[in-house]
């Protein structure tokens, strides 16, 4: 038994310590601070961040609208949206390519307005979204299934019209779901490489985000792209821990109340 | 006003329809000259926009608001004087989990009572309480409901709890409205046996023969009732419990077998193979023993003749 848990640990903490312990901490901390790693950390930062206003954005009153409904069809488009998510991060790339590069199915329409989108800093946020918001989206649309519709029906009696029903009723019930959802696609994004390497190509300062950087530097300099690599594991560890602490504050500010949300409410009579 | 009827009967969708939640619905509500509903005319008010004061059934406090809060969202506004009024003001700062089923109600009356609402709509509002709150909480909500003057609309499947809190009681069955009345016009001339069956009556089938005051009815399985009600052929009774007499076997026209006895504080409950019987306490405090034979006499005035489908009713 606590040689399997010794095992199963082992081999998930043996190649961070291995990373971590590579070199010398004041060569780590020298990799840190070089122009390459950077400009990762702005164009990575910059470009998650503005993925992640986008996805929280529109995501959110697209996944209430979609909890909320039923109609025919609601199957398939939950399936479209889950899609990406099975996706090769590789197929995802080439997919946008084909469908936003310049000879691409949208490229012709968007290049004649002058837009090119390709290889640009656009291109990686695009990417990110593409491939992160899924997570987000599957998981906010578990969240608001979970909020008691009973609740939802006496707030619009109560004078509340749909904005208001879910920015005052839904979003606080379903806030620790949706802020778990959200971490989890923010890391995703934030480690994202196959598809904006297909799409935004690798350029430093411009598409070249963190985990872009690392596999540049991987025959150039090791030391340095170990150095970038330690410091994803510590931003994604930060995630992480983060977005545990949230969700634990948030259940236990309501772990006083009722537990309505898990309750099948009431027989239709 | 009170909606009693078994469940699947459609109370809580009457409730949803009138409250605007129920988007399938074809007819007409018109309430003081507000047209909320009508479907020749293609009127459907979204929920927000009719004035009802909605409860349902685990009251729907919004657990991540405080008390204060939960009022001040239906009127944009803070209501002291309905937290006062409702004798929740203590409670401003506490969340809806932190209170008692009957401080949930009051809070959310003062909810519905902050919308300024036409009509307040009820629904089963004992059904999330236990057998003891629920009659505290019954006549509390008795006394405010007086207090408030408002039209109130409330559905239940207790007959009881309909009695105690309604002047006027329709009884509903799979979506149809069977009977409106009082209290004791549902207990005197039930419609039909499942309105008699609510009420809490023993019912049992018979063969009536007319008599100059009314007619005798043969019981299926022995024994004979009188009845002030003049029928013939085969009928269906309706006896309530509490006006059931229990007597001495010999000399009796109706007796039946003791099943068990059960005392709830003054009142003794007897259970026989056909009826149950309601008898208060005596001096003596003697009830009959399981398994005995004891005789019953029901005034005739009491013994209902219910409507069958056949019509053989008088």
């Amino acid at each position: 038994m606590a040689l399997v848990i010794a095992a199963v640990l082992t081999f998930l903490l043996l190649p961070i310590i291995a990373l971590v312990t590579y070199q010398p901490v004041h060569d780590l901390i020298h990799g840190f601070g070089t122009k390459v790693a950077t400009d990762a950390i702005v164009v990575s930062l910059k470009t998650n961040v503005i993925a992640f206003v986008l996805m929280i954005g529109l995501g959110t009153p697209f996944s209430y609208i979609l909890a909320r409904s039923r109609f025919r069809g609601r199957s398939v488009v939950i399936t479209v949206v889950e899609l990406p998510l099975v996706m090769p991060p590789a197929v995802a790339g080439l997919a946008l390519l084909v469908a936003f590069g310049r000879f691409g199915l949208l490229g012709h329409t968007l290049s004649a307005l002058g837009i090119d989108l390709a290889f640009t800093q656009a291109a990686v946020v695009i990417a990110i979204l593409f491939v992160a918001s899924p997570i987000y989206l599957r998981g906010a649309i578990a969240a608001f299934e979970g909020v008691d519709p009973t609740l939802m029906d006496v707030a619009g009696t109560l004078g509340a019209g749909p904005a208001r029903r879910m920015l005052r009723v839904a979003i606080p019930l379903a806030g620790g779901g949706l802020g778990a959802a959200a971490a989890v696609a923010f890391a995703r994004g934030l480690g994202e490489f196959g598809a904006t390497i297909l799409f935004a190509g690798s350029f430093q300062g411009s598409t070249q985000t963190l985990p872009l950087a690392v596999y540049s530097l991987f025959d150039a300099n090791l030391d340095q792209a170990v150095a970038i690599g330690v410091m994803l594991i510590i931003v994604s560890a930060a995630i992480l821990l983060t977005s545990k602490l949230v969700v634990r504050s948030w259940t236990s500010s309501k772990s006083t109340s009722p537990s309505l949300g898990g309750r099948s409410s009431f027989a239709p009579n | 006003m009170a909606i009693v009827g078994p469940s699947g009967a459609g109370k809580t969708s009457l409730l949803r329809t009138i409250a605007g939640l129920e988007r399938e619905s074809a007819g007409r509500i018109v309430l003081g000259g507000e047209r909320w509903l009508d479907s020749e005319r293609r009127i459907h008010l979204s929920p927000e926009r009719r004035r009802v004061g909605y409860l349902p059934q685990d009251y729907g406090l919004f657990p991540h608001l405080t008390v204060a809060a939960n009022v001040r969202f239906a009127g944009q506004c803070d209501r002291p004087d309905l937290l006062e009024r409702l004798e929740v003001a203590h409670l401003a700062d506490a969340r809806p989990g932190q209170l008692s089923g009957g401080e949930r109600q009051r809070v959310a009356l003062a909810r519905a009572l902050a919308r300024d609402p036409r009509v307040l709509l009820l629904d089963e509002p004992f059904g999330a309480l236990d057998a003891i709150t629920r009659r505290q909480v019954r006549d509390e909500l008795g006394d405010i409901l007086a207090q408030l003057g408002l039209p109130t609309l409330l559905v239940t499947h207790a007959f009881d709890d309909a009695s105690a809190l309604a002047q006027r009681i329709g009884v509903i069955d799979t979506g149809r409205l069977v009977q409106l009345a009082t209290a004791s016009e549902l207990l005197s001339t039930p419609a039909s046996v499942m309105v008699a069956a609510l009420t809490g009556a023993n019912i049992v089938e018979g063969t009536a023969v007319p008599t100059d005051s009314g007619s005798t009815v043969y019981l299926q399985g022995g024994g004979e009732l009188t009845s002030a009600t003049p029928a013939r052929g085969p009928v269906r009774l309706a006896v309530h419990p509490w006006q059931v007499e229990l007597a001495d076997p010999d000399g009796c026209s109706l007796t039946d077998t003791v099943l068990d006895v059960r005392r709830d504080r003054g009142a003794v409950t007897v259970r026989l193979t056909r009826f149950t019987v309601q008898v208060t306490s005596g001096e003596n405090g003697r009830h009959p023993t399981d398994g005995s034979i004891v005789g019953l006499r029901v005034a005739p005035r009491d013994v209902h003749v219910l409507p069958s489908a056949s019509g053989s009713a008088g």
